[in-house]
């Protein structure tokens, strides 16, 4: 099929629109975007700048027909193709990247972060948000590996963390928290869909800190919940059915393969020790992780 | 009788995935043994009668909680017919 040809299977795109590019390397498979929104590819490279690849095949295609740089498209605006397969963008997953199309779909995909050191990681589970933000960055701060940002990927057969290197997004008030000037040269501003500005960060330009990119055993799990701002920081150590609970309630979405998904998600909480974190006043978190769990 | 699931252990607990429905539930020991006992053979009278047995404590003692297993599989829909 041609370029212009998926791009048609776009409702709105014309056969002869410019189109911009780019293949991206995620989970292992190579996925391909041909957008008519010059602004949309440009922020997904931004947000997935360290997944970019050298041009080739693809094996899963994210065609773009809306041409706004501004809007994002509509559902049926947008197809993703896999093996020759067209799937209009219906809008109930995100377009980009298509975590729900094989074989991205393989991996668990949990929501949160991933830090590290010496060949072990940290997952900190929560929806992704300013606190787990502040957490992994404070985290990195002190001197521990990024692995995962975004999404935790597992794989269901050796349960190793997958690097996941999406960029960091920051909020005003997350960069005034961290003691980050908002000018700072690592820092790549966007606006929100809801109107309002945020940056994308690389961590080793903005924290002089640096991507893991082996996977990596998981040595803890520390689910985030909020704590009372008045009290420091705490671990609270969890029993392998409560870690189980809440690890279901941080899945993404259901594994593809039921049955393996849920085995692997039992075999890592019978091996990994699970807390909660109640998380204090901002800094106070990444301390006690760093003495409790990565020193 | 049950309906079929994969049973998995963790810690002292059981994990039930239902490969038809893709659900998966946490049960306690006293609803794992009450699983373990619903097999098909047995009214509810003989599945108390069974857990009494197992954790040698009177059928009385043990009627509450083994009857509250019960509801709970039954509502998960994990038990097909009804057990006497």
């Amino acid at each position: 099929m041609t370029d212009a040809a998926l791009l048609a299977t776009a409702a709105g795109a014309t056969v002869d629109a410019p189109s911009a590019h780019a293949i991206f390397r995620i989970l292992d498979t190579r996925v391909g975007v041909i957008s008519a929104s010059v602004g949309l590819l440009r922020q997904w490279s931004a947000e997935y700048a360290e997944f970019r690849a050298r041009p080739g095949p693809a094996e899963v295609t994210v065609a773009v027909g809306s041409s706004s740089d501004t809007d994002r498209p509509s559902p049926g605006e947008a197809a993703v193709i896999v093996d020759g397969i067209v799937r209009l963008w219906d809008g109930a997953d995100e377009l980009f990247p298509p975590l729900w199309a094989p074989p991205l779909d393989r991996e668990l995909q949990l929501r949160g972060a991933a830090v590290g050191r010496a060949g072990h990681a940290v997952l900190l589970l929560a929806e992704p948000d300013e606190a787990i933000t502040r957490l992994a960055v404070a985290t990195a701060l002190h001197g521990a590996w990024l692995l995962a940002y975004g999404l935790v990927p597992v794989d269901p057969d050796d349960l190793l963390v997958v690097p996941y290197p999406k960029a960091l997004t920051l909020s005003r008030q997350t960069l005034e928290d961290l003691g980050i000037d908002l000018a700072h040269p690592a820092l790549v501003p966007f606006r929100t869909a809801a109107g309002g500005i945020e940056w994308y960060a690389q961590p080793d330009a903005l924290l002089g800190s640096c991507w893991s990119r082996v996977a990596a055993e998981a040595s803890a799990m520390v689910f985030l919940e909020p704590g009372d701002a008045g009290r420091g920081a705490r671990l609270q150590e969890l029993r392998p059915r409560e870690a189980l609970a809440r690890l279901t309630a941080n899945l993404l979405r259901m594994p593809a393969d039921f049955q393996a998904g849920m085995d692997a998600l039992v075999r890592l909480c019978g091996r990994t020790p699970a807390y909660r974190l109640l998380a204090g006043p901002p800094g106070h978190a990444a301390r006690l992780l760093e003495d409790s769990l990565l020193a | 009788m049950r309906r079929p699931a994969v049973e998995r252990r963790l810690g002292g607990d059981g994990v039930l995935l239902d490969l038809v429905g893709r659900a998966m539930y946490l049960l306690n020991p006293t609803a794992l043994a009450v699983w373990e006992l619903c097999d098909g053979g047995r009214t509810a009278e003989e599945v108390v009668a069974g857990l009494a047995r197992r954790y040698r404590v009177p059928e009385a003692t043990a009627a509450p909680g083994c009857l509250a297993a019960l509801a709970f599989l039954e509502a998960a829909d994990l038990l097909v017919g009804a057990e006497g």
